[in-house]
C-alpha cells in the first residue's frame, strides 16, 4: 500500500500545471498607458481600490506582490 | 512538503470557513477582492512554465491575504467549520487525467477576464468572480474530501467557468451604449446559436462554440484584435 501511495505522489509531483495558451495579443492603444499585454498574464492584474470590500494594507501589499509575479511570467 | 494544490485548497478552506458566514451578513457580503486574489494565485500555480519557487511565493502571498481576511474581527469565524484536509487520500492519477479536461475551461475564463480588464480597467466583475468561486468550491470538494465524486465536481467546475466566461462578455455587450444594425443582427444570430447549444458539452470548446462567438463579437465591438 505504501508503494502505491508513493508512486501516486511521484506522479503528482510530475504534474507541474497546464501548458496554457493565452493567445491574446498585445493590445496597443493610442495612449501608452493603455498598453496592456495579457498573453503573459498581466491583463489579470489591476488596482481594484474602487471596490468597497474589506481589503487592508497587508492584503494590498500581498496582492501587489502577486501582480509582480504575474507580470514576470 | 505539501503539494501546491493542497496548499491552495487549505487556504481556500480557511477562506470559506468565514465566507460562508459573511455571505449571509448584509454588512459584509462576499469579499470579491479576496476571491480575486485566489483567482490570480490559481492562474500562477496552474501555469506550467512558472517555476515551483514562484508558485510557492504566490501561495505565501495568498496565505497573507487570507490571514488578514480572517483577522478582521467584525465577521465571526466559525472554527468548527474548519475542515481537516487530506489531499493525499485521493487517487491522483485519475485526478490528473480529469484536471486536463479543465485546461480549456480555465484558459477561456482567464482570456475573458483579461478582455474585460482591458475594457473596464480597475473594475472587478463580481458575478464572474462568484462563478469562479463556485468552480473553486467544486474543486475543493472534489480534491480535498473523499465523499464526493471528483469527476463530477470537475465537470461542474468547468460549467461554472464557462458560465462566468459568458457573463464577462455579456456584461460588456450590455455596457455598450448602442449597437449598429449589423451588430444587432450578429448578436441575434449568437443568441439563436446559444439557445440551440443548450445542453451541449461545454468542456470541448473549439472555434465554433458559443464562447468564441461572444468573444469575437465583443472584441469587434470594442475594437480589440481577434486572435
Amino acid at each position: 500500500m505504501q508503494d502505491t501511495a508513493l508512486s501516486k505522489q511521484v506522479e503528482e509531483e510530475k504534474f507541474l500545471g497546464f501548458d496554457f495558451e493565452i493567445k491574446g495579443k498585445e493590445i496597443i492603444a493610442e495612449e501608452p498607458e493603455k498598453l496592456i499585454i495579457y498573453n503573459d498574464g498581466s491583463g489579470l492584474t489591476g488596482d481594484f481600490s474602487e471596490e468597497d470590500n474589506y481589503f487592508n494594507d497587508d492584503m494590498k501589499r500581498a496582492d501587489r506582490e502577486l501582480d509582480n509575479i504575474l507580470r514576470g511570467i | 512538503m505539501q503539494n501546491l494544490y493542497s496548499s491552495f485548497f487549505i487556504q481556500y478552506c480557511r477562506f470559506a470557513s468565514k465566507d460562508l458566514i459573511a455571505t449571509f451578513d448584509k454588512r459584509f457580503g462576499r469579499n470579491t477582492r479576496v476571491i480575486n486574489t485566489f483567482f490570480k494565485v490559481f492562474f500562477i500555480i496552474n501555469k506550467k512554465d512558472v517555476s515551483y519557487k514562484r508558485k510557492e511565493e504566490a501561495l505565501e502571498q495568498l496565505a497573507k491575504v487570507v490571514d488578514s481576511y480572517l483577522s478582521d474581527g467584525d465577521v465571526p469565524t466559525y472554527e468548527a467549520m474548519y475542515i481537516s484536509l487530506n489531499c493525499n487520500s485521493k487517487d491522483y492519477l485519475k485526478s490528473l487525467q480529469s484536471m486536463q479536461s479543465m485546461q480549456t475551461a480555465l484558459e477561456n475564463f482567464y482570456i475573458s477576464v483579461a478582455d474585460f480588464n482591458i475594457i473596464n480597467k480597475n473594475k472587478l466583475f463580481k458575478q464572474g468572480l462568484i462563478e469562479f468561486n463556485n468552480a473553486l468550491a467544486h474543486l475543493f470538494k472534489g480534491f480535498c474530501t473523499s465523499e464526493t465524486n471528483l469527476e463530477l465536481n470537475i465537470s461542474k467546475a468547468c460549467t461554472h467557468l464557462h458560465r462566468g466566461s459568458l457573463d464577462y462578455y455579456k456584461t460588456l455587450i450590455k455596457n455598450k451604449e448602442s449597437l449598429t444594425p449589423k451588430q444587432k443582427e450578429t448578436l441575434i444570430k449568437i443568441r439563436v446559436y446559444e439557445i440551440d447549444s443548450i445542453g451541449l458539452n461545454v468542456v470541448n470548446v473549439d472555434k465554433d462554440t458559443l464562447l468564441i462567438k461572444y468573444r469575437n463579437f465583443v472584441r469587434e465591438l470594442y475594437n480589440l484584435e481577434n486572435n
